[in-house]
């Protein structure tokens, strides 16, 4: 470990000597190459997804080899220990909400109550967890994909010469997975970036509508302008309006010490409403859908690979914006004055920082990621903007930001595996009936575990190691 | 014989710290016992013990003889044990009354044949003339009014009804209501013709039985304010402690409060009362008067637990002492067979000099000049009105004055965190009247905050980030907005050692760290710039004796090296032992000034009660 | 009482305060509109006609004169305030003016039609309904020290728990007994995660309004529909006999839903529990000062706990008045954030019974015009377009801004609200 760190400081050290052209054109080779073959990246990307089993079993094998170089089991387990304690309360508390949430789908068993009103309680009983069963097993293949198939589809591509379109359809279920977590990415950031700055920016969703919007009418109202100044322009033109609509709310805390929590709620529900006139009135295509006019193809954010998997360009900008956002918040002078007001405002004021600009400021970059939100589905999948289109994304970043700790690695994380229960749920719908709502509680759920450890450790017997870093506190009264 | 408290043994640990450790005393009746202790002895952790806040690991409590198990303060009101905490336990919006009565107020049942008649009789009026309108008929007109006074008279014939009926006990009244309920349920099922609701109806006739005995008890008995205030009189008149019962907490001063806390105790009858550091809020004369209550008190026949940290209280009026250290007593003893000095070397377990060695302020020219500053509190109240001073190089200002007589605002405007609404000050000669923190900060102006914790420490930061708090944005430790944390950490690592903060660890999380090194952290970052104006506000607030005498040394050594400081403290030994000029501030007001070497105790404690210095002089 | 009387601005005799500077240029510029919508969007001898549905034509104004007097009347208020003159009269002044602003934009809008104003007053009660009783369990929670953003989930849950369980029992009141209890259970789970797990309790209440959106929907879908039982029909109206024959009051006060008149009466009676009962005395201060309450002896916890269920019970009533009073029906979602509006009902009334009605009316009104600008349909002069509902819509919630920016009303919220009480 120690001498793998020196290599990779010796490593630093040698590129921070070179001089910053070379930087920039290494930095910016090294970009085209990614994007060259970008294509097959994200293929691999979505097959070691489906196959992510196989990979757990291969990555512990491995690790197996190099134990018995190290001294056997002690010294995995201790490494295993040191690598995954972060990990082991998420991921108790989501699989007690998927627990939890089985109950739910088995209690509320229409068929399995007809059997058991009709005296057959074992049969109820086992119909219900049959019931269960199969919402969970088309849960999984619709957010995964089934490993078999993805196995049969690669041998059958390298082969029997089908070429890639047998994977194509073998990796459609992570394809969506991930589809579905470009949107809780850059919802979670917003909500992650607000909380370490002391803000609970509950207006995400309105800030994603507002995306959303203003990227779409830039990307109707120039056809004729290339892709290339046209997609940046809608890009930006979204992130910011978004941005100011967020900053609303921050500038009027920082000017009059309005609670955030109720001006974020009233943003969204005025931002609802004026999208029920802008959506149904001015900006109406087709007389009664309520919809605007699709965007030029030239704003498209591009995909990777052809249809059936959607995985587009909206992905990699949400994880440069996790990268931006640490970056942001960790590595600079911004970062810690937002972190210092987040955490003791007092303090941060007695420290000569300005907290009516640092509110107004994270804000402001909050709206935007949310608004970036927006922005990515606008462009990137529904190519217009309909009616209803709020789809709780605002609401599930909250907890995201929670389940991910506020850092923008954990909020990655658990984006991922919102977008993975999101994707199955769909499939959990039309396979087995039963509505995506699910996702809500159990979302709810894990909410309520990761902010009461407590009571995850009690029903897992885990003991008190006392480690709860504290929350930031927001209940600080209403303010005015 | 037998005493009123007897306690035996009384052993109490919080996590990592043993509060008390086997701890055993006795109180006479008509005695006042005296504890003395320093901050953090546990004198506070017994008394909460006695008052059931706290329970106690080990040990027995005896009352008038017999073992309690005391569980909760209302446990230790039974046994007549009242107590006045340190920090006064009223609620500011509440009037004196309300606080007064909080927990066994008198009430009444709001009913009066009175209200009964006026509110049918108007309401009957408005509803004949409202039908006089729109009707037809006088016998509608009357029809109408009727009906309007009905319906009150009724619900209000019906809720007394009721209110009576739940004064009796719950196991008359729910089995009552109940059954009245379930016939009735059952006849209009029966007469419905639909059998099977009779199981619900008797379901929802228990539950409203069962829901509506609480709701009434609440309903039926309203405050009685006049019998509140009657009472409260009687016992101010009995015990001579004038308040009054209508004005609100918030606008009487600390040493009302005070009687409103004793009084709070006598209303419950409280024979054995627990006075938890009653004079660290009041000025010397208060606290003179607060003694001669304590004396009525006694001459009454209650019993008085007292408990300082200040010797000549004890010396002056205490029957008997208990010293306490580190959760252990070391001694018992009575003023008369003492000496404060022996008392001193028992309270903190060596000899202490209470004197900083220091050579005489060599004045020069002014750094802080501040002409007629007034500012406003949180609540828009003024508390700062007209003050002026001046801090040259190389001497300490002392600012002395009772808690609370705008020395926190003094503070806060002239580091830039609350507005001025008069006056100015300059500092090395720049007008900085409501400059922001940072202009002022970059000045070379250091502040020590009164409320480390709250303002001066980001507690959940590891402490490297804590030392940064005002110069993260300067170069080495930033360049262009980036952090450069090669240095930070050199920096960080570096004023740990030479401020001797431990654990020596610049990654810990100063939450982790105790009040004494949160403390050096703060020194450390203040000290280490280049600063030519200090200002401390309570630097060594609730820190250990250690603790206090290093930041003793370190401000004194700033003074040496020629910086002005302005020292804030409500501790007058200390603005005794370290100041060159003292400032003394009342009600918002700096009512003197006046050299360290030539102004006794007494004086100052005359001055911090408000008198002019015109006025000592003539005395 | 005592808790309201503080929060007076003391007057500085040398500076205009940035508050009184905003309500004064506000008034200028309202007023000024004012006189512009009698200028050009009136046509000269248009009459506003009043009507009462018994009664008949109440009174009638002549709309561009009445603009006219009301639009200098409001400017005359403005620039008083910027001059600094009648400083005494100035909360009297401020909520004139509001008022006559107010009944200026009823002028404009009924100018050359009929409005029939009892209708008016009934409906805003009605709209009010929901809010208030939100806003009584928005005050319960927080007196007691229990920030309460939940008041959303716990209305939602109450709305369809009514539905649910009167289709069950087949009877509505039923129905409306089971809302409350739902709603009670929902802010007993908002008070065990906030007072024993001490979970940050804006936290906890975001928690409870997702859980309940997710759930009603989910169990909606799943067991509501295919069954059969989501639309189990309205709660009829209660007449009180001759009463409600008196004209103006008798059909605003005593023909009513069942909501209504439980609205009406837990006003008076939490208003008087709170401020005038030793059970009121006590839940206050575990709201201002734990402490000094449990060193009294009362149980800081359990009242926390009694406080915020009965507050939930009293959600759940307002989430019935959805389903039961105005649907009949379950919908996803119907609570349409009135839940929220609640809350910023509560802060506007100071966290009291009484003011936190009067706000709930005064929301209450802003859609009842909302409701009558959709049928009267006025043109904005100059532009010559209607207004499109949907801005008027946002009114509720600009107002609700406004009030939490602190630029109308001061209020001042229990000072230990929103800490978890840790005895030691």
């Amino acid at each position: 470990m120690t001498e793998e760190k020196q290599g990779l400081g010796l490593f630093k050290s040698r590129i921070a000597a070179w001089p910053s052209w070379a930087k920039l054109v290494s930095v910016a080779a090294l970009l085209g190459v990614i994007v060259l073959v970008s294509k097959w990246l994200i293929l691999l990307l979505l097959v070691a997804l489906g196959l992510w089993p196989i990979l757990v079993l291969l990555g512990l094998g491995i690790l197996g080899v190099v134990s018995t170089r190290h001294g056997g089991w002690p010294w995995m387990k201790e490494w295993l220990g040191t690598k995954l304690k972060p990990l082991v309360l998420p991921a108790l508390a989501v699989l007690a909400a998927l627990i939890l949430g089985g109950f739910v789908i088995m209690l509320t068993d229409n068929a399995a109550y007809q059997a058991i009103g009709a005296g057959q309680v074992g049969k109820g009983i086992g119909l219900a967890f049959k019931n269960l069963v199969r919402a969970y097993v088309a849960l999984y293949q619709g957010a995964l994909g089934s490993p078999a198939r993805i196995l049969s589809a690669i041998f059958r591509g390298a082969i029997g010469g089908e070429g890639l379109k047998p994977i194509m359809g073998a990796v459609r279920g992570p394809s969506d997975s991930l589809v579905q977590s470009v949107p809780y990415i850059f919802a979670g950031l917003a909500v992650a970036l607000g909380f370490r700055s002391g803000l609970f920016n509950i207006g995400a969703e309105g800030q994603i509508g507002v995306g959303w919007l203003v990227s779409v009418i830039v990307g109707f109202s120039f056809p004729s302008l290339p892709g290339i100044i046209l997609l940046p322009m809608a890009i930006i033109a979204g992130a910011l309006a978004a941005g100011i609509w967020g900053a609303l709310a921050g500038l009027l805390k920082a000017e009059t010490g309005a609670h955030e929590v109720i001006t974020t709620i009233m943003f969204n529900y005025i931002s609802f409403r004026l999208s029920e006139w802008i959506l149904c009135g001015p900006l109406e295509n087709v007389q009664g859908t309520c919809r605007t006019k699709d965007v030029v193809p030239a704003a498209y954010l591009p995909k990777f690979l052809d249809h059936p998997v959607t995985m587009h360009w909206g992905f990699i900008l949400a994880l440069l914006a996790a990268a931006a956002t640490a970056w942001l918040l960790f590595k600079t002078t911004w970062g810690y004055e937002m972190r210092t007001v987040g955490t003791n405002p007092d303090a941060a004021r007695y420290g000569g920082m300005n907290v009516s600009r640092t509110y107004v400021l994270a804000m402001f970059l909050s709206g935007l990621l949310a608004g970036l939100a927006g922005v990515s589905q606008g462009l990137g999948l529904t190519h217009n903007i309909a009616l209803g289109f709020s789809a709780g994304y605002g609401f599930d970043a909250i907890a995201l930001a929670l389940l991910g700790k506020s850092n923008p690695v954990g909020v990655v994380g658990a984006s991922i595996l919102f977008g993975v229960l999101r994707a199955g749920a769909a499939r959990m719908q039309s396979l087995a009936g039963i509505p995506t709502e699910i996702v809500q509680i159990v979302q709810s759920l894990v909410i309520v575990f990761i902010a009461a450890p407590a009571i995850i450790k009690a029903v897992y017997r885990l003991k008190d190691d006392g480690d709860e870093s504290r929350q930031t506190v927001f209940s600080r009264g209403w303010g005015s | 014989m037998t005493p009123i408290i007897e306690a035996r043994n009384i052993t109490k640990r919080f996590p990592g710290v043993l509060a008390n450790d086997d701890v055993s005393f006795t109180l006479n009746k008509g005695e006042i016992l005296a504890f003395l202790g320093e901050n953090g002895a546990g004198k506070s952790t017994l008394m909460n013990i006695l008052y059931g806040l706290y329970s106690s690991d080990e040990g027995e409590v005896k009352v008038r003889g017999n073992s309690v198990d005391i569980q909760g303060p209302s446990d230790a009101i039974e046994l007549g044990i009242g107590m006045v905490h340190q920090h006064f336990q009223l609620v500011p919006v509440f009037t004196v009354a309300e606080n007064i009565v909080m927990g066994t107020e008198p009430t009444q049942f709001p009913f009066s044949w009175f209200a009964f008649g006026l509110s049918s009789g108007i309401v009957a009026l408005l509803s004949f003339l409202g039908a006089m309108i729109g009707l037809n008929n006088v016998g509608q007109w009357l029809l109408a009014a009727l009906a309007g006074g009905g319906i009150v008279a009724g619900s209000y014939l019906l809720f007394y009804l009721l209110g009576r009926i739940s004064s009796q006990k719950a196991g008359v009244y729910i089995p009552v209501i109940s059954a009245i309920g379930i016939t009735g349920g059952v006849v209009s099922a029966l007469s419905q013709g639909m059998p099977g609701q009779i199981p619900l109806y008797i379901i929802l006739s228990i539950l409203f039985a069962a829901a509506s005995y609480p709701a009434l008890r609440v309903l039926a008995t309203a405050l009685d304010r006049h019998t509140a205030a009657r009472r409260i009189r009687e016992l101010s008149e009995q015990y001579g402690l004038v308040v009054d019962p209508k004005a609100l907490i918030e606008d009487i001063p600390v040493g009302i409060q005070q009687r409103v806390e004793i009084l709070k105790t006598l209303y419950r009858e409280a024979d054995i009362l627990i006075l938890d550091e009653p004079t660290a809020v009041l000025t010397p004369q208060e606290t003179e008067e607060l003694f001669e209550i304590i004396q009525t008190l006694v001459d009454r026949g209650k019993s008085i637990i007292f408990i300082t940290h200040k010797l000549k209280e004890i010396m002056s009026f205490a029957d008997r002492v208990v010293v306490l250290r580190d959760g252990r007593v070391v001694g018992e003893t009575t003023p008369e067979e003492s000496s404060r000095g022996e008392l001193a070397e028992m309270m903190v377990g060596r000899e202490v000099s209470l004197v900083v060695d220091k050579e005489p302020a060599e004045a020069k020219e002014v750094v802080l000049e501040v002409e007629g500053i007034s500012a406003e509190d949180d609540r828009q109240q003024t508390v700062l009105r007209d003050v002026s001073l001046s801090v040259r190089y190389g001497e300490v200002l002392g600012v002395a004055g009772v808690q609370g007589n705008g020395q926190t605002e003094l503070v806060e405007v002239l580091t830039g965190l609350r507005t001025a609404t008069a006056g100015r000050f300059h500092i090395l000669d720049q007008e900085m009247t409501n400059a922001s923190p940072r202009r002022i900060t970059e000045l070379g102006v250091a502040h020590v905050p009164e409320d480390r914790q709250r303002v001066g420490l980001v507690l959940p930061s590891p402490v490297f980030d804590n030392l940064l708090l005002n110069t993260y944005y300067k170069p080495p430790f930033a360049k262009r907005a980036m952090l450069q944390f090669d240095e930070i950490h050199a920096y960080a690592h570096r004023l740990v050692e030479e401020f001797d903060v431990r654990p020596p660890n610049e990654e810990l999380l100063v939450e982790s760290l105790s009040g004494g090194n949160q403390q050096k952290v703060i020194v450390a970052r203040e000290f280490s710039r280049p600063i030519k104006l200090l200002i401390a506000a309570q630097p060594t607030r609730g820190l250990d004796v250690g603790s206090i005498e290093y930041i003793h040394r370190r401000l004194i050594e700033k003074r040496d090296e020629g910086t002005a400081v302005l020292l804030v403290s409500v501790e007058l030994d200390e603005i005794m032992a370290l100041s060159d000029r003292i400032a003394v501030m009342y009600e918002g007001e700096i009512v003197a000034t006046v050299d360290a070497d030539k102004v006794t105790r007494r004086e100052l404690g005359l001055l911090m009660a408000g008198s002019s210095l015109d006025t000592l002089k003539e005395a | 009482m005592t808790a309201q009387a503080q929060s007076i601005d003391i007057p500085k005799a040398t500076e205009l305060s940035r508050k009184d500077l905003v309500i004064a240029v506000l008034f200028l510029i309202l007023g000024g509109l004012i006189l512009v919508l009698g200028g050009f969007g009136t046509q000269p001898g248009e009459r506003a006609i009043f009507t009462d549905q018994i009664l008949g034509d109440l009174f009638s104004l002549a709309s561009r004169s009445t603009l006219y007097t009301i639009g200098s009347m409001s400017i005359l208020i403005g620039g008083l305030r910027l001059i600094r003159a009648l400083d005494s009269l100035k909360s009297v002044l401020t909520w004139g003016g509001i008022f006559l602003m107010v009944f200026g934009f009823l002028v404009w809008i009924t100018s050359g039609t009929k409005l029939n104003i009892t209708g008016m007053v009934q409906s805003m009660l009605t709209a009010a309904t929901p809010l208030t009783l939100g806003a009584l369990a928005g005050i319960l929670c927080e007196r007691a020290g229990i920030i309460n953003i939940a008041i959303e989930g716990m209305m939602l849950s109450g709305a369809f728990a009514a539905v649910a369980f009167a289709g069950i029992f087949n009877n509505l009141w039923l129905g409306l007994l089971c809302a409350s209890l739902v709603g009670g259970l929902m802010a007993a789970v908002h008070a065990v995660l906030s007072i024993k797990y001490k979970v940050d309790q804006i936290i906890s209440g975001t928690v409870i309004n997702i859980l309940a959106a997710g759930a009603t929907r989910f169990l909606n879908l799943r067991l509501l529909e295919p069954s059969g039982l989501s639309a189990p029909g309205q709660l009829g109206a209660i007449r009180i006999p001759l009463l409600a024959d008196i004209p103006i009051i008798g059909p605003i006060l005593f023909e009513n839903s069942p909501t209504v008149f439980i609205m009406l009466i837990l006003v008076v009676v939490i208003n008087y529990v709170v401020f005038f009962t030793p059970w009121g005395l006590r839940m206050r201060a575990c709201g201002e000062h734990p402490r000094a309450a449990d060193t009294v002896g009362v149980h800081v916890n359990l009242m926390r706990y009694v406080s915020v269920t009965l507050g939930g019970l009293i959600a759940g009533i307002g989430g019935a008045y959805f389903s039961l009073d105005v649907v009949g029906a379950f919908e996803d979602n119907m609570t349409r954030g009135q839940g929220f509006v609640a809350l910023a009902a509560m802060i506007f009334g100071n966290w009291s019974p009484v003011g936190g009605f009067l706000a709930a009316l005064l929301f209450g009104f802003a859609d009842a015009i909302q409701v009558k600008m959709q049928i009267l349909r006025p043109i904005l002069p100059f532009l010559n377009v209607y207004i499109p509902h949907e801005f008027l819509q946002t009114a509720p919630y600009i107002l609700t801004i406004i009030v939490v920016a602190g630029v109308v009303g001061r209020s001042r919220p229990p000072a230990e609200e929103g800490k978890p009480y840790e005895k030691q």
